[in-house]
């Protein structure tokens, strides 16, 4: 859990960024880019920018399809709790 | 039969030449294997290979007689890239805790004198042999038997290069390590056997008349 919270808390942040600035044009998408889209393309920047960064789990015995299912899983998570609060 | 074993390695690039063409490679607990080469041989592609990272376009690898497509995900098999792998903005501590489990390990190796020094600092403010001797530290902590160690005295101090050599040999009895490095007189100074690296394929070396012959000038090794 810690591996996959760690990788998560890496790309968190970009997905935040793509989230917020394609859910300016709606906020019903908001949710949707969030556990999705937002989700791949941060994963895909970071590894692309941080191509290194791999062989940190590599070394730890972790796929990286095993972390993107983990990190994505936390992410919806995360998802479903926190952002229906952009309503109240 | 506890060894790493990889045979009949074939590797190309896409649209390039044949770079590995055959290689057999085998390591066991208690050998430190320098793997010598010119640049673009092809070292750290079998390194790569070896872990498993990387698919051979053909070839068969073993661990511990097993036949394995993966090395990397049995956490049998550890591998120090090239370049700096930890992420800069963490802290050395950051990384300790993240990386290890075991509270003694981690105790022992917050006590390191060395690493003591730099424990709040960031990555990206270390030397680069610091922050090898701390990706060093960190993986030869992980249950792995085997290392796979790629430059690791790349743009290192010398008193640092001892300090990686000298862990080296402390866990040389339980471990096996691969080395390939550029600074071969530091690799051989700890290496239990040579392979060097040439035309596709691994050919083995005896001694160090050998290596001139097909590596070094003549003459590098007189005393």
């Amino acid at each position: 859990m810690k591996v996959y919270w760690f990788f998560y808390k890496q790309i968190l942040p970009v997905n935040l960024a793509l989230t917020t600035a394609l859910g300016i044009a709606s906020i019903d998408l908001f949710y949707w880019v969030f556990v999705s889209f937002g989700f791949f393309l941060s994963v895909w920047l970071y590894s692309f920018f941080y191509k290194k960064s791999k062989y940190i789990y590599c070394n730890l015995g972790y796929s990286k399809g095993r972390l993107v299912l983990g990190s994505f899983l936390i992410n919806t998570v995360l998802g479903t709790v926190f952002l229906p609060l952009l309503w109240i | 039969m506890k060894e790493l074993y990889a045979d009949s390695i074939e590797f190309s690039y896409r649209n390039q030449y044949s770079l590995l063409s055959g290689v057999f490679i085998n390591c066991k607990p208690g050998e430190v294997v320098a793997l010598l080469g010119r640049n673009g041989c092809g070292k750290s592609t079998l390194l790569k290979i070896l872990f498993g990272i990387l698919k051979p376009k053909n070839g068969l690898i073993r661990l511990d007689g097993k036949r394995i497509q993966s090395p990397y995900l049995s956490k049998e098999v550890c591998y120090l890239p090239q370049d700096r792998f930890l992420p800069s903005s963490k802290t050395v501590q950051q990384m300790i805790f993240f990386m290890l489990k075991d509270g003694d390990k981690i105790e022992k190796i917050m006590s390191d004198p060395i690493l003591q020094k730099v424990l709040f600092q960031k990555i990206a403010d270390l030397s680069v042999g610091e922050q090898r001797y701390l990706e060093l530290l960190l993986l030869l902590a992980q249950k792995a038997t085997y290392y796979l160690l790629d430059e690791p005295f790349s743009g290192v101090s010398p008193f640092l290069k001892e300090q990686i050599q000298e862990l080296i040999l402390q866990h040389r009895n339980s471990k096996g390590f691969v080395i390939s490095d550029h600074h071969y007189n530091t690799v051989l100074d700890i290496s239990t056997r040579i392979l060097l690296l040439q035309n596709g394929g691994c050919r083995s070396i005896e001694n160090k008349k050998d290596l001139e012959y097909f590596y070094v000038p003549e003459g590098t090794f007189d005393d």
